[in-house]
This record gives structure tokens, C-alpha cells and sequence, in this order.
């Protein structure tokens, strides 16, 4: 990434402004035209170093109340299966494999979210029957303790 | 989904803007045809949804492994007395984006992004120590099925 492409990156994790023209905003900003903010986001987006180009929605705010992390434990040979299948499901947000420590030997995890706690339970044993793993753990979100957006910067930096 | 005082045009505006904002001069504009509105009135209703939080940014979501960091999602395990405490130095870390309250015996669950694998594995280690509430588990990511938070707002506008 060129010097230029951080400095749009660092305007773009501000938000983008509430205007008619704002990409003409952004670039005025960073010493860009309107045409090359657009094309450089679009780049971004297809080097896949923009995963999502949208708004993040505050899940309490929007009302949505069961909201329930599920710690699944998957056999190593089915984990492409099970995970492309939980994927699919539109009441999962996010599904990803990580790496279990001993200690909590769980290897998929996923994010369901539902009006409240108990509809979210039945798609989560709605899931469980679906791919016929019964070996889960379900942890329900009780709060927001933090939520920040990762605020990235050029490497240049002091290494930290 | 019940959300008190949400209009009609806010939940259609919610559905299209979570992940397909568009990238053209009068975005705004676009919506509003998408939408059956004004460009002003999608410009208020927006205005309206990021001061409540249900918007909290209009703002690409970044593939940190592309730019070089490294992440990890951690968890620990705080008893009622020592939670206040330990989340307080928890989230003091600006490399924890975020974090959240879990019924489970795990309750504390949070974020680490870092330039690199070390500074991640160093602040495990560091939050460790000061929290003294036994180890802190790492899980980092291996495979990504899915990332795209999409709710349903148009059901509720049926």
C-alpha cells in the first residue's frame, strides 16, 4: 500500500461523512479526487482488504436482544462441511474456525442472533440437529463491555 | 424484530446499508431511488440512526490480516468481585476493540489487534498477569465462513 492509499484508509475509519458528495469530501481531505476515492475503495474492496463496505449496526440498539455466541465442537474432516452449512443460516452472523486450547477444546464458533434469548436457543438447537453435532456450548451476550473499531495505521510506526 | 420508533424508510435504509453501500458520487441519492425517498430525508433518517447507535459507523470493515496486523479473540474466566477490575484493565488496552459480558463460566470475552503476532502474544500475557484471573485463552482465527452481519429489518416493515 502507498502512502496515499493509508491516508484515505485513516480518513475512511473516521466514517464517511453525512453529505451529498461525500467520497468528494473524503478526498478533499486526503488531496484525492472524488473519481479516485471511488476507484481506490473499489480496489480495496476487491483486494478483499475492505472486507464489508457499510454500516455496523449497534445489535442492542436496534433492538435485536438474544444474541448468543455458540462455541461448537466440530471433527477436524467435518469442519468445511459443518461451517459452510452454519454460514448459510441467515440468523448467523458471523462463523469462523479458531484454533481450541486445551482448556476450552471448541474449534467453530458462531454468532446467532434472534428478537430475544429463547427464539435464539431453538435456531441454535435448530443448527445443533441440522448438522447432527450435539457437542456445544452456548454463551449468551449479557453486555457490551467495549466496542471500538480496530483504528489501523501505516506500519511506519513506533512497532507496537 | 421489535424496535421501538423505527420508520418504515429507516428499515429499509438498514437493510441496504449494512453491506452494500454504494460507491458512486451521490451515494445518498442512490439510496433514495432505492428507497422511494428524497436524498434529504435519507440523509436525516441516517443522521437520526447513527446519533441512537443503531448505525455506530459508516465505515468500511478492514481485513486486518491484509494490512499486517494480527488478531485473536481472548477469553477469561472473572469472578463477581474481580470483573469490575479486570475489565476496567482490559479495555484500557487500545488493541482490544472488543469486548463483551458472556453468561458462561468464561464470562469475559474480548479482542486483541495488533501489528504483529508478538505484540498480540505479549498483551495475552501482560493481561494475564495483572488480572489474576487464571489463564487467558487465545483463540485465533484459522477460517473465516462468515462475516456479514445481516439482520432482517425488512421483515419488520412487512
Amino acid at each position: 500500500m502507498e502512502a496515499r492509499d493509508w491516508d484515505l484508509l485513516m480518513r475512511l475509519q473516521a466514517g464517511l461523512p453525512l453529505c451529498p458528495r461525500p467520497y468528494q469530501e473524503v478526498g478533499r481531505a486526503c488531496g484525492l479526487e472524488e473519481s479516485e476515492v471511488i476507484a481506490r475503495v473499489r480496489r480495496f474492496r476487491e483486494e478483499g482488504l475492505i472486507r464489508r463496505w457499510g454500516a455496523r449496526i449497534g445489535h442492542l440498539q436496534a433492538g435485536i436482544r438474544g444474541n448468543v455466541m455458540v462455541a461448537w465442537q466440530v471433527p477436524e474432516h467435518r469442519v468445511e462441511e459443518v461451517g459452510s452449512a452454519f454460514a448459510q443460516h441467515s440468523a448467523v452472523s458471523h462463523c469462523y474456525e479458531r484454533q481450541a486450547p486445551p482448556e476450552f477444546p471448541f474449534n467453530l464458533y458462531t454468532m446467532v442472533h434472534a428478537p430475544d434469548l429463547a427464539v435464539a436457543q431453538e435456531i441454535v438447537e435448530g443448527l445443533s440437529r441440522m448438522v447432527g453435532v450435539s457437542a456445544y456450548e452456548m454463551l449468551p451476550t449479557l453486555s457490551e463491555l467495549k466496542k471500538a473499531s480496530p483504528r489501523f495505521s501505516p506500519p511506519a510506526g513506533d512497532g507496537r | 424484530m421489535p424496535k421501538p420508533g423505527l420508520t418504515s424508510l429507516q428499515r429499509r435504509l438498514l437493510q441496504v446499508v449494512q453491506c452494500d453501500f454504494p460507491l458512486v458520487s451521490r451515494p445518498f441519492q442512490q439510496l433514495a431511488e432505492q428507497t422511494g425517498a428524497s436524498e434529504e430525508e435519507v440523509l436525516t433518517a441516517l443522521r437520526e440512526l447513527l446519533q441512537r447507535g443503531v448505525i455506530r459507523e459508516l465505515a468500511p470493515i478492514f481485513d486486518a490480516d491484509g494490512l499486517g496486523y494480527h488478531s485473536t479473540l481472548a477469553a477469561l474466566c472473572a469472578p463477581e468481585p474481580e470483573l469490575e477490575r479486570a475489565v476496567a484493565l482490559i479495555n484500557a488496552y487500545p488493541e482490544v476493540t472488543h469486548n463483551y459480558l458472556r453468561a458462561h463460566r468464561y464470562n469475559v470475552w474480548f479482542t486483541v489487534t495488533a501489528p504483529s503476532q508478538a505484540a498480540v502474544a505479549r498483551i495475552i500475557a501482560e493481561i494475564q498477569a495483572r488480572a489474576g484471573c487464571g489463564p487467558v485463552l487465545s483463540l485465533p482465527t484459522q477460517r473465516r465462513f462468515k462475516i456479514q452481519v445481516v439482520f432482517d429489518f425488512a421483515e419488520e416493515a412487512r
